[in-house]
């Protein structure tokens, strides 16, 4: 009740905020609903919210750790174990996917928007297969 | 025809989900805009320029955003430098207006009005701007201003990158810009350098040659730590040719050269603490050259006056908020101090020893908002401000502010505001201590305004409709007596009220329209009495395209001249050439019908009819 009462303009702003958490999730299972790889998605992410609502809206499977997944929605480097790092991983920072050789992806800002970028020589070596929905957001490498 | 349905089917399927991905990829963007984080709704009546309004405006100074504010007009003043006009008033009126760069309050002492240093401040490295009019919260800091404009810079962590944009108009005007912004961990910083070339037409009167051509040049830098401290630095230095200069028949060699800087500290502490320090320098140089000759207070004339001041200002900001269930508690305490520097001024080439007035001044304020919410839908909003100034004339006075605001959510499709407040507007610098070419004076006190302003904000599901009014009464304001050569404080109460109406209508994400008419009811007029706006932003192919038409009515001015009803038509239109390089074309003026001011025989818009060019790469 406190919560509801702190401020109405606190609650138009955690509004704003959930919804764009929702739009996000919802960029991403429109990614991976163009992605094919050898079996059926079990996502992971290190971002509990994004994990937490893929789960609620059940179009994909969840996985509780990155080992049990196949494919990985990553925030931070720190955060991927060692055992996991040759899994998809689709990475929620431009940068990382330098740091990160096996990303394959990214959901990123830069300049102030959102962008996609999906690694086209990384998506063929770990023989994903990718609509032709996803080929404008196609890059040669990593600027 | 069944093939034709089969083929428009297959078009569709084929483009669908790369259009479900932009589309969501936009509205993800518009999610997430900065002003959601930043915006008060109970600071005040707020215009907001988003990101993407500013981007598709092109609006690349200062100034290309605020001839769009209802309730003011822009006008070109006689040293060819830009300000804003209250709707009704003078040029020459009292127009305390604060413009603040995140929360530093730029340093406007020495003329005392932030409009006409910073109007053509490049806007590069902002990312959106707020507008706060008419009843202003006092969580803002600093003396009270009748309109706050809060420019909050660009969020590293979303920049990650390098752009550069290069302009050219068709009047020759040259601009280079740049931007750095990175984050790593829990640090970032973003770099802005910005220069420009202004190039006006030059107009001839009385064989004399009236110019405001000049450069400008301007850095910014911020160095942050995540929830920690940030670090800002910016400068900036302008050199013009003095148009009419302080004169009406200019010779060569009237200029004015300007140069600021400011660095401000903040550190953020747990619990809402933030404590802020801040130093700022500007300086002023005036060199005014006539062929007639210059005015001065005993009625003589001079070939020349050149004057050199500026002001040194250091600042000490301590804030604390406390959030307890409904109610949220804002306290503030502020230090400023203010030294005001003449170092030289010379009539004819001659050292012209005179007497100036208080050249230092200490104002201690001390700040409360309290914000309780009735319930979920009603919110109470009580201000009150204290400011003790003390200068070295031996002359101190205390001030306050009161402010009483509530908004109401009455259902989930109409909000309604209502702000009444006290406060007083301080005299400034070149009415108290130093004059180029009338009577100073030192004596002045504060003008004391009550302000009573309603707003109501209908939303349906794609139009927003906002319907505002209000009234201020101001007594003992501060006005220029021609007898006397000098600014003094008028017994007689002066009043005005004010009316607007504004829709926002979204056709979808990427095509909006906006449309605003205002008026303002007084006495008397000098400057337009009503305004209107039309904007449409619109996408086309992969064309973004921005429309504005800005009205301003007829009016007579100070000295009597009669002035025709202002249109400002302009016309934007983007073209990504490819993911990092932007081609854009923009038209102002282009009805060469701008509203325009009387100056020395001249008619002079503020905006003259220029196409302009620019290129922008992402690295």
């Amino acid at each position: 009740m406190k919560l509801l009462l702190t401020s109405i303009f606190l609650s138009l702003l955690l509004f704003a905020s959930d919804s764009s958490d929702k739009l996000r999730v919802k960029i991403l299972e429109t990614i991976f609903s163009e992605i094919t790889i050898d079996e059926k998605l079990r996502v992971w992410s290190d971002n509990k919210n994004i994990l937490s609502e893929i789960r609620e809206h059940d179009k994909f499977e969840t996985a509780t750790s990155c080992n049990s997944a196949n494919i990985i929605i990553l925030e931070y480097k720190e955060n991927l174990q060692e055992s996991c790092s040759s899994k998809c991983i689709f990475v929620l920072k431009y940068n990382l996917l330098s740091d990160i050789e096996h990303s394959f992806g990214a959901l990123f800002w830069k300049k102030g928007r959102p962008n996609i970028v999906i690694l086209e020589p990384r998506v063929k070596s770990q023989s994903i297969i990718i609509t032709k929905d996803l080929e404008p957001y196609l890059e040669d490498k990593v600027w | 025809m069944r093939l034709l349905y089969l083929l428009l089917l297959s078009i569709t399927i084929l483009f669908s989900q790369e259009l479900i991905l932009d589309n969501l990829l936009s509205e993800y963007e518009s999610s997430e805009e900065l002003y959601l984080k930043t915006k008060k709704e109970s600071a005040g009546h707020l215009i907001v320029f988003s990101r993407s309004d500013l981007d598709q405006m092109q609006a690349y100074t200062l100034n290309d955003v605020l001839k769009t504010l209802r309730m003011f007009t822009m006008q070109v003043k006689n040293t060819g430098i830009t300000t804003l006009v209250k709707s009704g008033n003078a040029q020459m009126s009292n127009n305390p207006v604060k413009i603040y760069i995140n929360s530093h309050e730029l340093n406007s002492a020495t003329i005392g009005n932030a409009l006409t240093q910073y109007g053509k401040m490049g806007l590069y490295f902002i990312d959106h701007i707020e507008v706060y009019q008419a009843g202003n919260s006092v969580v803002f800091g600093n003396e009270p201003g009748t309109m706050i404009i809060k420019l909050y810079t660009k969020e590293p962590s979303r920049e990650n990158g390098t752009s550069t944009q290069a302009s050219l108009d068709s009047r020759g005007s040259l601009n280079l810009r740049a931007l750095d912004a990175r984050a790593f961990g829990k640090y970032s910083y973003l770099a802005n350098i910005d220069f420009t070339k202004n190039n006006y037409e030059i107009y001839n009167n009385n064989n004399s040659d009236f110019s405001r051509d000049g450069h400008r040049g301007q850095f910014y830098v911020k160095f942050s730590k995540d929830k920690s401290y940030d670090l800002e630095v910016s400068a900036s230095h302008e050199l013009y040719d003095a148009f009419s200069g302080l004169g009406s028949t200019p010779a060569d060699g009237s200029y004015l050269d300007t140069k600021n800087i400011y660095a401000q500290f903040s550190k953020y502490f747990d619990n809402d603490l933030t404590i802020r320090v801040s130093a700022s320098n500007e300086k002023l140089h005036i060199d005014s050259r006539d062929k007639v000759g210059i005015m001065l207070v005993d009625n003589t004339l001079t070939n020349s006056i050149e004057g050199i001041v500026g002001t040194d200002i250091y600042n000490a900001i301590v804030e604390k908020r406390f959030i307890n269930g409904a109610n949220d508690l804002f306290l503030g305490a502020h230090y400023k101090h203010q030294k005001f520097k003449i170092d030289s001024y010379k009539n004819a080439g001659l050292d012209k020893p005179t007497p100036w007035g208080p050249t230092e001044l200490d104002t201690y304020m001390a700040y409360l908002e309290n914000l309780y919410n009735l319930n979920e839908k009603h919110l109470i909003a009580l201000s009150a401000k204290v400011d003790h100034y003390e200068n070295n004339f031996s002359k101190s006075s205390t001030q306050h502010i009161l402010r009483v605001g509530y908004v109401a959510l009455i259902d989930k499709s109409l909000t309604f505001k209502l702000f009444a407040m006290q406060s007083y507007i301080y005299p400034i610098f070149l009415q108290t201590t130093f004059a180029p070419n009338y009577n100073i004076n030192p004596y002045l006190d504060s003008a004391k305004a009550n302000t009573l302003t309603t707003e109501i904000i209908y939303k349906l599901d794609k139009t927003e409709i906002t319907i505002g009014g209000g009234g201020s009464e101001i007594k003992n304001a501060i006005v220029f007596n021609m007898q006397k050569k000098q600014y003094v404080n008028n017994p007689d109460k002066g009043a005005f009220t004010r009316g607007y109406a504004r829709l926002e209508h979204k056709f979808d994400i990427q095509n909006k329209l906006t449309l605003e008419y205002f008026k303002i009811f007084k006495e008397k007029y000098f400057s337009p009495e009503e305004g209107g706006l039309i904007q449409l932003f619109n996408q086309f192919w992969k064309l973004d395209i921005y429309n504005e038409l800005i009205y301003r009515s007829a009016y007579k001015s100070l000295d009597g001249v009669e002035m025709s009803a202002g249109y400002d038509y302009s016309l934007g239109v983007i073209y990504p050439i490819s993911r990092s390089m932007e081609l854009k074309l923009k038209g102002e003026n282009l009805l060469d019908m701008a509203s325009e001011v009387p100056i020395s025989g001249l008619e002079v818009p503020v905006v003259e009819r220029r196409a302009l060019l620019t290129m922008e790469y992402t690295f």
